[in-house]
């Protein structure tokens, strides 16, 4: 049952009706259920598992709550990191490594007999179950008695699949609180529903095939196919994932719940300390507090803090996928902030870039236009089949350049990019790209009803999975 | 004393509080409502016009209606036609006796042509896409038992390099696309850019065109399965010359290898397996089958025989298949250009299909076989019978002193 789908629309309005019709104990039992069906109806292979691995984080912080002997607890959290890591790695990394050690060690094991599923959304439930036991951990938090509170602030279903990451300390607090029907918080929520919508379905749908035409036959395509297939998969990501983040953030609303933003138009960034404080924030934010931090953060100068970082971007690759491909797209990343860091952010050259007065318009549009490069460079690993491609694929590129063979192709679909950036450059200062509550309603409408009509002419209504699913 | 008034205040600032809640929820539920009305009632218009005439009606209730209406042609525009699905239904329920299997290159023959096993005559052509399918179809029917099969074996199921668009499996498999969401908005998708949707929409219906391209175009299968060709029928006796009308030119899908014309070496052995099982079943069943090698027009058939990619194929086949039925003891008619019928290309609509008059000159010549004019001993008296009617052209059958 994915977002784009009538099942899922009438789903959603089944249990809005619940929901507003219950007190708050009701609410959170109606959130309980029709989150334990939306996933089960992924998979109900997996239920069983994630309730298992719930469970164990919610006894764990129980028992954190009544222990003070640093050993024991250090052991519980033990126990805790033990089962949502394992689970992970498990699930997401048995077959990489197997097969990376079958190659090293020149083994006739046959490790598609041993080959996995991946479990919907574990790389973000697993995430959000530390999350809470860390924080109880720290004292930062209550352990939560409330079974009920507990396992709907894991399960709840706009999050469940593809986050964003919700600090325990955050979400799950609200569940313990009185929830109230709000209509400018709702009519926001749909208007930023229906925006991811239009992301997903108008553009990241059809920017797919573009992209899959280019990267599924890099011999056969052209630098210059190459190089805007790349650019239409920078797009088609953050329209995918955003768009994804839009709609759950959209739906939590509707239940008078707020879910931290994980988008803030990052492809306006100036730099890439800026681009990795708009993309994937609730990732970003998890890892700073519970890798970067832990790890000794800014605490030891600047240089530790960037190897710091460096790590973080590392794992933060990994996180993604069990692939080498991966782990460099996260140290590419890594090296930028590295050298931004270092070299371009010092103080030293922050100073005499303001005594020279060069922050004007034509620097920031450079900036971020270099900005973006360098994250499509990045982008490159992050989409292709394997190393050896990525590679390929850059030096086409390079040739194409060097050669001056860029000519801008003819997708209906660009139109629509577009007139997503014209609209979210407007919008930056927004939480999102329609936030118009203050607009006359006979404009909203207009504006709605258009963006309606694009979506059933233009949106593209085949099946084309969320891309973090398979994270 | 005070209590009771602090209770009472309290109970109802609660109820007003909650009165005011539902209200909010009832307003917000109104706005929401009226703003989907619009898309609510264009959807109700659109799909009570696809429905009244025939767009989507499930393809069960096309069968029911063509047997009540056996005027009737069915052909949609907006959704797939699901071919296979349309014969399956039909020759689930029923028992003909003379049937004609194969791709759309079978699909021409009709029941006038078979003078008294007329009633009893099914054209299931359009069901088979690969060389397997023939076995699949057979599973799908056990009871499937004519008396006569007339199979037409496409040159290109005997290529093992094929990239087949679809087969009966996936066909049979398949949902069909009217009870899909997606099949819908395509759909309305199409009818906004179609010129004549208004005309759609205020027009009533016809019990005898089922589907929006029955209507526009005449064209669509009978109720005997045939295909209606909507081609008009020329005028002037100059304008009976061939003329390829698919959307792509058959020579140059020959030319340039992919979907049926993937470039191969000869004569898939396991291709050849299925198709002599598929008989080897047919004959087990009683069935006579009589095999015949549909025609290309004789611009296709030069570039089968000559190119490198295409020329194995066609010359294996020329001698395999041929073996292969005489193996069996089955009749088999080799008919892949008009000229060895004795006829022209101007007996062909496009590249590889013919149309209505061939198929009468080619079940003609199937009779001349023995064992086919025993099992259709009143077929020749119409054929002949057909082929000297006075509207009869290069084209269309004169049934009953109308034609085209």
């Amino acid at each position: 049952m994915t977002f784009t789908t009538p099942t899922f629309l009438i789903f959603l309005l089944v249990v809005y009706v619940l929901y507003w019709s219950f007190a708050r104990r009701g609410k959170n039992n109606i959130i309980l259920i029709s989150s334990l069906i939306f996933y089960g109806w992924w998979d109900w292979r997996f239920l069983t598992m994630l309730l298992f691995i719930a469970g164990i984080d919610y006894c764990v912080a129980l028992w954190l709550m009544r222990r003070d002997i640093p050993w024991q607890r250090k052991l519980l959290l033990g126990v805790s990191l033990t089962t949502n890591l394992g689970a992970l790695g498990f699930f997401k990394y048995f077959n990489f490594f197997a097969g990376e050690l079958t190659t090293f060690l020149g083994l006739p094991i046959n490790t598609t007999a041993y080959a996995t599923i991946l479990p919907v959304g574990i790389s973000f439930y697993t995430f959000q179950a530390l999350s809470y036991t860390i924080d109880v951990y720290r004292r930062q938090l209550p352990a939560v008695g409330n079974v009920v509170e507990y396992f709907s602030f894991i399960t709840f279903f706009p999050h469940m699949v593809a986050g964003p990451i919700q600090q325990a300390k955050h979400l799950l607090v609200q569940f313990h609180q009185e929830r109230h029907f709000n209509m400018e918080r709702s009519s926001d929520g749909l208007r930023q529903m229906l925006w991811g919508f239009f992301k997903k379905m108008v553009i990241a749908d059809n920017l797919a095939p573009i992209v899959a035409a280019s990267y599924g036959d890099i011999e056969g395509a052209s630098g210059r196919a190459l190089l805007w297939a790349t650019y239409a998969f920078a797009f088609q990501i953050y329209c995918d994932f955003s768009g994804y983040t839009d709609i759950a953030i959209g739906c939590a609303r509707l239940f008078d719940l707020h879910m931290t933003r994980n988008f803030a138009f990052p492809y306006f960034a100036r730099n890439i300390k800026d681009f990795w404080q708009r993309w994937h924030i609730s990732l970003s934010t998890w890892f700073r507090e519970y890798l970067y931090i832990p790890l000794g953060g800014n605490r030891y100068g600047v240089k530790r803090a960037a190897m710091n970082a460096f790590i973080v971007f590392v794992v933060s690759g990994f996180w993604h996928g069990a692939s080498w491909n991966y782990v460099i797209w996260g140290a590419l990343h890594g090296t930028y902030y590295y050298i931004y860091t270092q070299w371009i952010d010092s103080p030293r050259n922050r100073s005499s870039i303001q005594d020279k007065g060069v922050q004007s318009g034509v620097v920031e549009w450079l900036s971020m236009f270099i900005t973006f490069q360098l994250v499509c460079v990045a982008w490159i690993f992050f989409r292709a089949e394997s190393t050896h491609a990525a590679v390929t694929i850059l030096n086409k590129i390079g040739n194409a350049l060097a050669n001056a063979e860029i000519g801008f192709p003819v997708f209906n679909v660009f139109r629509w990019v577009i007139l997503l950036l014209v609209v979210e450059w407007f919008m930056r200062h927004a939480a999102h790209g329609l936030s118009i509550a203050n607009w006359p309603r006979p404009v909203r409408w207009c504006i709605y009803y258009v963006i309606v009509t694009l979506i059933i002419l233009h949106g593209n209504v085949g099946y084309t999975p969320f891309i973090y699913f398979q994270f | 004393m005070s209590v009771i008034p602090h209770l009472f205040t309290s109970n109802f600032e609660s109820m007003r509080t909650a009165c005011r809640w539902k209200s909010r929820q009832l307003r917000f539920c109104v706005h929401l409502c009226v703003f989907w009305l619009p898309f609510l009632v264009l959807l109700f218009v659109f799909e009570s016009t696809l429905w009244r005439h025939g767009e989507i009606w499930p393809i069960k209730r096309v069968v029911e209606h063509q047997n009540v209406f056996p005027n009737s042609i069915f052909l949609r525009q907006l959704f797939d036609q699901r071919y296979s699905n349309y014969h399956y239904l039909y020759l689930k329920d029923h028992a003909p006796d003379v049937v004609a299997l194969g791709s759309s290159r079978t699909m021409m023959f009709r029941k006038e042509m078979f003078g008294d096993d007329a009633q009893r005559f099914r054209n299931a052509g359009g069901s088979l896409w690969v060389a397997s399918d023939l076995n699949s179809f057979l599973d799908a029917l056990p009871n499937f038992r004519p008396r006569v099969v007339i199979f037409g074996v496409d040159q290109w199921w005997l290529n093992a390099d094929i990239r087949a668009p679809q087969s009966f499996s996936d066909s049979m498999r398949s949902e069909d696309p009217i009870f899909d969401w997606r099949g819908h908005v395509t759909g309305c998708r199409r009818f906004i850019r179609d010129p004549r949707a208004a005309e759609l929409l205020l027009g009533s219906s016809n019990t005898d065109r089922i589907g929006l391209a029955a209507r526009f175009s005449n064209a669509g299968f009978r109720s005997d399965g045939s295909w209606k060709l909507g081609i008009p029928a020329p005028t002037t006796v100059g304008g009976w010359r061939f003329v390829d009308r698919a959307s792509v030119p058959h020579r140059i899908r020959i030319m340039e290898p992919g979907d049926h014309f993937a470039a191969t070496k000869g004569v898939g052995p396991s291709e050849l397996h299925q198709i002599r099982r598929g008989l080897m079943r047919l004959k087990e069943r009683g069935c006579l089958v009589v095999g015949f090698a549909p025609p290309f027009s004789s611009e296709s058939a030069i570039l089968m025989k000559t190119l490198p990619s295409q020329s194995g194929l066609w010359s294996e086949y020329q001698e395999r298949i041929p073996d292969l039925f005489r193996d069996l003891d089955l009749p088999f008619i080799d008919a892949s250009t008009p000229s060895k019928l004795g006829l022209d290309d101007r007996y062909m609509s496009d590249g590889y299909h013919a149309v209505e008059t061939l198929h009468l000159h080619l079940l003609l010549r199937m009779l001349a076989d023995d064992r086919v004019h025993r099992a259709l001993p009143s077929a020749r008296v119409a054929v002949e019978k057909l082929l000297r009617a006075p509207q009869t052209n290069y084209f269309y059958v004169d049934i009953a002193g109308t034609t085209f």
